[in-house]
């Protein structure tokens, strides 16, 4: 293994790959402080210039830009209580109310050196569960690999969003976008209506940044989204050794919540974030002074969602199932390239693997030093008009798009895709899900046609298996679980409420 | 419940339904492929169809059937008492931490030893050869 981070470690420092990073990780500061930009969609907005890049040296520049955008997020949260990306949004709690003690700047310091170390030991959790986990995906078959993208699914569509059936309706959608193109199998055209352009299939790229990015461009312009601007000026104060210390129960909770949410597809760090927030609380030994501004409460959501951008790498590299929206994306910039994700990954392509690892560890140290310098660019452009900024977004979108294969099927393809993803979000749905049907769909219908031809159509094949029954029986259970809570919820909203005793009944008791 | 959110829900129900069957009609009009592939490349599509056509019906139905009952708890907290309690428990209580585990280990064991089905080990297969 050590041979092997040797050959990472020796793509990661070239002086290209740390340029890339570099401009990954500023663009990342700048893109997550916006709000409404997430993560993913700054991502989203780089993939299409990353074509004709070294594979390598595009999945480190992205991953910068997922690892920047973390910090990010944290700027707007902690200066003007708006969460640039959806992982900052607990920041807010204690961050903005340290922003009106006048402790802005370390809050800021707290996000960056506890989003730092989170960031830095997700590395080693992602080598110390990937590589293991490759050798037990090699034992993966075609239905062990069917069942992984249901309980994908089933995971998305009950644990995100409000909904279960939009939830189901949503990861439908996008396996059934999926279905057009050529059939791998016969080469049968299905859903392609006599043109050329579709025989490919709806381009992933393109449809993943009409649903992530222009939608919710549309979305918040419809909304009429605007926030307020940053005033005065404001310097990152980095915590002391001391005060470090004191997070160290907060910065540890992060650690484990950001693992656990970002192993589960779905999980993301808007859940972690949350969820360590509620922990850091419990754990504390001043739970009272949350939400009045606790520096623990600003270092655990931040070191969870540090966490999850390399944890939610672990389902991604193995099995090929992103566990997140930038993760996602980076399946995008993956398959982009050419480049398969899964156990063979490992093998055959060490080099992107261990690349990236290392690549992660430098770009983590990398947001250390650019959190200070990207802090004034970051505050300049949040306070740039919405309107000048979304024109300014959707031109790079379409300009990006277009440059993917130099033909307006992408543009279209963007437009159309952004249109129903805003529509999608009009009415409730989930896009997470439709992305992530769009990715699994064709795993999804190959692994099962592949398992009934080895099996000679006999469906039990599934079920016989004890990896892909477990994973079948787990998506069952996540399925059915929101319908069993609806159920109790309804029967308890619709039984009689007991009589309370009045006050005068009281008083003449 | 909110009329503007019955009317959405009604408004989409009635497009998905109109979509599936859309995907249907179309995909009924796929070849149905070589007799060697159990699903052909018509199957899955127009499974898809009927699939979401019948969530769009379900969306509706479930409108009806759990009106008086709040929307489930989403993404970011209004968890109800119960869920509160449960949540208080923390990640580390007997149930998050022991339960999927303990289903793990029981189906490993029924594979191996009670059907004697041969079961990859994976990372635990130094554990075990020792």
């Amino acid at each position: 293994m050590l041979e092997r981070f040797a050959l990472g470690a020796e793509i990661a420092f070239q002086p290209l790959s740390l340029l890339m990073m570099f401009i990954g990780v500023s663009w990342g500061i700048i893109g997550g402080a916006l709000p409404g930009i997430s993560g993913s969609i700054a991502m989203a907005l780089l993939l299409p210039l990353t074509f004709g890049m070294n594979p390598a040296v595009a999945l480190m520049m992205l991953a910068g830009v997922y690892i920047g955008a973390m910090y990010g997020g944290s700027i707007t949260a902690i200066l003007i209580s708006t969460p640039g990306t959806p992982g900052a949004a607990a920041t807010v709690i204690d961050g903005y109310a340290l922003h009106k003690q006048g402790k802005s700047g370390k809050a800021l310091g707290v996000s960056l050196i506890t989003g730092t170390i989170g960031g830095i030991v997700s590395v080693f959790i992602l080598v110390a569960l990937a590589v293991p986990l490759s050798k037990v995906a090699l034992a993966f078959g075609p239905p062990e690999y069917f069942a992984l993208g249901v309980f994908g699914l089933a995971l998305i569509s009950s644990f995100v969003g409000r909904d279960l059936v939009k939830g189901a309706i949503s990861a439908v959608l996008g396996l059934i976008i999926a279905t057009a193109g050529t059939d791998p199998f016969s080469g049968t055209p299905r859903f392609t209506f006599g043109t050329i352009d579709l025989l490919s299939g709806v381009a992933l790229v393109a449809g993943m940044i009409g649903l992530f990015a222009v939608s919710e461009i549309f979305h918040q312009i419809s909304e009429g989204v605007d926030w307020e601007r940053v005033r005065g000026r404001f310097k990152t104060d980095l915590p002391t050794l001391v005060e470090l210390w004191k997070l160290r129960m907060a910065t540890a909770v992060g650690i484990v919540m950001g693992t656990i949410e970002g192993l589960l597809p779905g999980g993301g760090g808007a859940i972690a974030a949350f969820i360590s927030y509620n922990e850091a609380k419990r754990w504390s030994k001043h739970p009272e002074e949350f939400g009045h501004g606790s520096l623990e409460g600003v270092a655990a959501p931040e070191t969870a969602n540090n966490v999850v951008t390399g944890t939610a790498m672990i389902p991604l590299l193995t099995f090929g199932i992103p566990g997140s929206n930038g993760a996602a994306i980076m399946l995008a910039a993956m398959l982009l390239h050419g480049v398969q994700p899964g156990p063979q990954l490992f093998e055959r392509t060490p080099q992107i693997v261990y690349g990236l690892f290392v690549g992660m560890l430098i770009a983590n140290v990398m947001m250390l030093v650019l959190g200070f310098l990207a802090l004034r660019p970051s505050i300049a452009i949040v306070n740039v008009r919405p309107p000048l900024l979304y024109a300014g977004i959707l031109a790079l979108v379409l300009v990006g798009a277009y440059s993917i294969s130099n033909s307006m099927v992408e543009v279209w393809v963007v437009l159309v895709t952004g249109l129903i993803g805003y529509g999608m979000r009009r009415f409730g749905f989930n896009i997470l899900a439709v992305v992530l049907g769009l990715v699994l769909g064709f795993i999804v219908e190959a692994n099962l046609r592949r398992s009934l031809l080895i099996s000679l159509g006999n469906p039990w094949v599934f079920f016989t298996r004890p990896i892909s029954g477990l994973l079948l029986l787990f998506a069952l259970f996540t399925l059915l679980w929101p319908i069993v809570r609806q159920v109790r919820d309804d029967r308890r909203a619709r039984a009689p409420q007991p009589a309370t005793p009045t006050v005068s009944g009281r008083l003449h008791g | 419940m909110d009329s503007a959110v019955v009317r959405k829900d009604v408004i989409a129900a009635a497009v998905l339904v109109a979509f599936g069957a859309a995907v249907v009609a179309v995909g009924l009009k796929i070849p149905l492929g070589v007799a060697t592939d159990p699903l052909g490349p018509r199957t899955f599509p127009v499974a898809l169809g009927a699939g979401i056509a019948i969530c769009g019906v379900l969306l509706v139905a479930g409108m009806l059937l759990f009106r008086s009952a709040p929307a489930g708890p989403g993404l970011l907290g209004d968890m109800d008492p119960e869920d509160e309690a449960a949540a208080d428990a923390g990640p580390f209580s007997l149930t998050r931490l022991v339960g999927p585990p303990l289903v793990t280990l029981v189906l490993y064991l029924t594979f191996k030893y009670g059907l004697r089905i041969p079961v990859p080990e994976g990372i635990l297969a130094p554990l075990l050869s020792r």
